[in-house]
């Protein structure tokens, strides 16, 4: 019991509490806002944990991930454009309800079935992650190589796009990890002379620079129509529990899926709720309303993208393994405050971790009465001109990027970072695998080269009966490759015979 | 207008330029005097990186080419001026941060971005360019103890 209260006691102070309610609102806004969302809350709100406790640092980051993927369905149901990619198809019926005047109710329904796939996510990652954290005490070197490779090629093959150009990104920033000091020769590598690179290449510029910066030029160069908001109105009305009742299958099995989803690495948000929904549209009880504004829909989205946010943190706690940008972020945090994610976290910092998992059910309230509170306010933010948010985040990214270390050249790498990301964006190289690439490039370096030496160089170690985990995730890395490989290649001759015929 | 295939491979091509550059480098007899950890050079893992990336440019680069014989030109559908205006205004921007200091440099950086891009009204503009930084300034220096670079008038004052 004492123990409890002291992880109850460490997550219920001050710091603590306003972090979550700062970091909700933060998140809020940026999951209203189209275009914007929870990887650009995140980087540009994580330089700013340098200065916290670990347990405010991790508070606010979880406090954003949770309403900034909420936040993204109040635009979805308003001006039917999502907030956040989460919120797409928070759309289909969210937005007929609104044409329906019943737009409090839609967000009524979104913030109820946000709250109940948070908390549901928790209890998975309760459960589930101290569970996979013990499976992994037996990864050496070698399973963790091969866990790093399925990951950064789960991730390239999900990111959108081909295969080809997503191995390339994750390539990318796995170089970026080696300039530098070298940790195990000392010697200098890639630096071209430059005093500053010596330290090597700093995480958060990279991560400012990449989703901020890029965001901010793209937007700059859309040519997008505003959608008119004269005549709308927010608002919250929670609909009878007997209505709640009725839609309780779709409600679990969407929450379940979501928290299934956000464990694999490379897929996020956004296909959770894509998979809900089509589940939703399958074999929910009012299937047949889908699509004109039955609040089933919102429940399957909903549910199921907020399901996600506990599922991502399995990996990325028990395994030091982010599934997607947001995790990787937040693991950043956990590193800047000195603390390793991986297979040690939950040995060597138990009551940490269990009160990150208390922390996380407090954010979802939070995030719930936000949606109670904020949701008339909701088009008043919806109207602010877009130049004027541009501005802002311009200034907080650059201002976060130098208040890390201190250093005037961590802005010379967000702006190269921004430059390089507007770039890859231009070509359709997704630019999340070169965030995860950064960050697990380290680690996915030192457990290739420890496992050559205690393999005496041979590589085929790796593959062989002596390590049954690694062959099988190396495998498994293989078919993913070729399987997609296969599907480009398919899809190609497709396009080459419809323009022959 | 480009099609699909000539921007990847346009891409391609600067990859595996930059690819041969990392890789020209990594040949240099300076990493080869750092041998440790059982005849492991610091650029063991780096040269693998590079071979990976020089690969999946060419086979990119192939891709490409055999894609835009079928391919017609298509729009990109965004503005290069617009974004380019907006990198530039930030190089500035961050130019000016250790000459004239956090505040000053983001009221100019402020007033500038925002009437480049087309924002007329008044009040908001002065409250964002003026008000704004100096929030920031206010939580950084106040609450979060981080000290901001100043202007070389600060002193004085």
């Amino acid at each position: 019991m004492d123990y409890l209260f002291s992880v109850i006691g460490t997550v219920l102070t001050v710091p603590s509490l306003l972090a979550i309610l700062v970091g909700t609102v933060f998140g809020l806004i940026f999951g209203i806002l189209p275009g914007l969302g929870s990887v650009l809350a995140i980087s540009i709100a994580l330089p700013f944990t340098f200065t916290m406790d670990i347990m405010s640092s991790i508070s606010l980051m979880l406090a954003i991930y949770c309403s900034s993927v909420y936040g993204g369905s109040l635009s979805a149901i308003l001006i039917n454009t999502p907030g956040t990619p989460q919120s797409a198809t928070t759309m289909f019926d969210g937005y007929p309800m609104t044409l329906q005047g019943k737009a409090d109710l839609a967000i009524g329904w979104a913030t109820g079935a946000s709250l109940f796939g948070g908390l549901f996510s928790v209890s998975v990652l309760i459960f589930a992650a101290p569970q996979l954290a013990k499976f992994a005490l037996k990864f050496g070197p070698e399973e963790t190589f091969a866990l790093i490779c399925l990951a950064l090629t789960c991730i390239a093959g999900v990111s959108g796009g081909s295969i080809l150009k997503g191995l390339l990104s994750g390539v990318i920033g796995l170089f970026l990890a080696v300039i530098g000091t070298d940790s195990m020769s000392g010697s200098s590598r890639f630096d071209y002379g430059v005093f500053e690179l010596a330290a090597g290449v700093e995480l958060i510029p990279v991560l400012v620079g990449v989703f901020a910066l890029t965001e901010v030029f793209w937007r700059l160069g859309e040519k997008v129509s505003k959608t008119p908001m004269n005549e709308l109105k927010g608002g919250f009305r929670l609909a009878p529990f007997k209505e709640w009742a009725l839609r309780w299958r779709t409600l679990i099995k969407s929450s379940i899926i979501g928290s299934l989803v956000g464990i694999l690495p490379g897929t996020g948000a956004a296909t959770a709720s894509f998979i809900a929904y089509s589940e939703a549209k399958r074999s929910g009880r009012f299937r047949e309303n889908m699509g004109k504004g039955e609040p089933e829909g919102i429940v399957a989205s909903e549910a199921s993208n907020n399901a996600v946010t506990g599922g991502a943190l399995v990996p990325t706690l028990a395994l030091g393994i982010p599934g997607d940008p947001v995790t990787a972020v937040m693991m950043s945090a956990l590193i800047i405050q000195g603390i390793q994610p991986g297979v040690r976290l939950f040995t060597d910092h138990g009551p940490l971790m269990h009160s990150v998992f208390f922390a996380l059910i407090i954010c979802n309230i939070f995030m719930f009465f936000s949606g109670v509170f904020a949701a008339r306010y909701v088009v008043k933010i919806l109207k602010i001109p877009e130049i004027l948010l541009l501005n802002m985040v311009l200034i907080l990214s650059l201002l976060g990027a130098f208040s890390v270390s201190g250093r005037l050249f961590d802005l010379v790498i967000v702006l190269i970072a921004g430059l390089g990301g507007f770039i890859l964006r231009v070509t359709n190289v997704p630019l999340a695998p070169v965030v995860i690439g950064l960050v697990l490039g380290p680690i996915f370096e030192e457990s290739l080269r420890q496992g050559l030496i205690i393999n005496d160089g041979n590589i085929i170690a790796f593959f062989s009966f002596n390590h049954p985990i690694a062959l099988v995730l190396l495998s498994t890395t293989l078919a993913i490759i070729l399987k997609l490989t296969f599907k480009e290649l398919c899809d190609s001759l497709k396009i080459k015979r419809g323009h022959n015929s | 207008m480009l099609k699909e295939g000539d921007r990847d491979s346009l891409f391609a091509v600067f990859s595996i330029v930059v690819s041969l550059m990392l890789l020209y480098e990594a040949k240099k007899p300076y990493y080869e005097a750092g041998v440790a950890d059982s005849g492991f050079s610091p650029v063991f893992f780096p040269l693998i990186l590079i071979y990976v990336w020089l690969g999946l440019s060419i086979l990119l680069l192939t891709r490409g080419l055999i894609r835009r014989k079928k391919q017609q030109p298509t729009k990109i559908q965004i503005s290069f001026i617009k974004p380019l205006k907006g990198f530039l205004i930030v190089c500035i921007y961050a130019y000016l941060i250790p000459i004239l200091g956090f505040y000053l440099a983001s009221v100019i950086f402020s007033l500038i971005f925002m009437t480049v891009f087309g924002y007329r009204s008044k009040l908001p503009l002065l409250i964002i360019s003026f008000i704004f930084p100096l929030l920031l300034w206010y939580i950084f220096t106040f609450l979060l103890n981080l000290s901001l670079p100043v202007s070389p008038w600060h002193v004085r004052i």
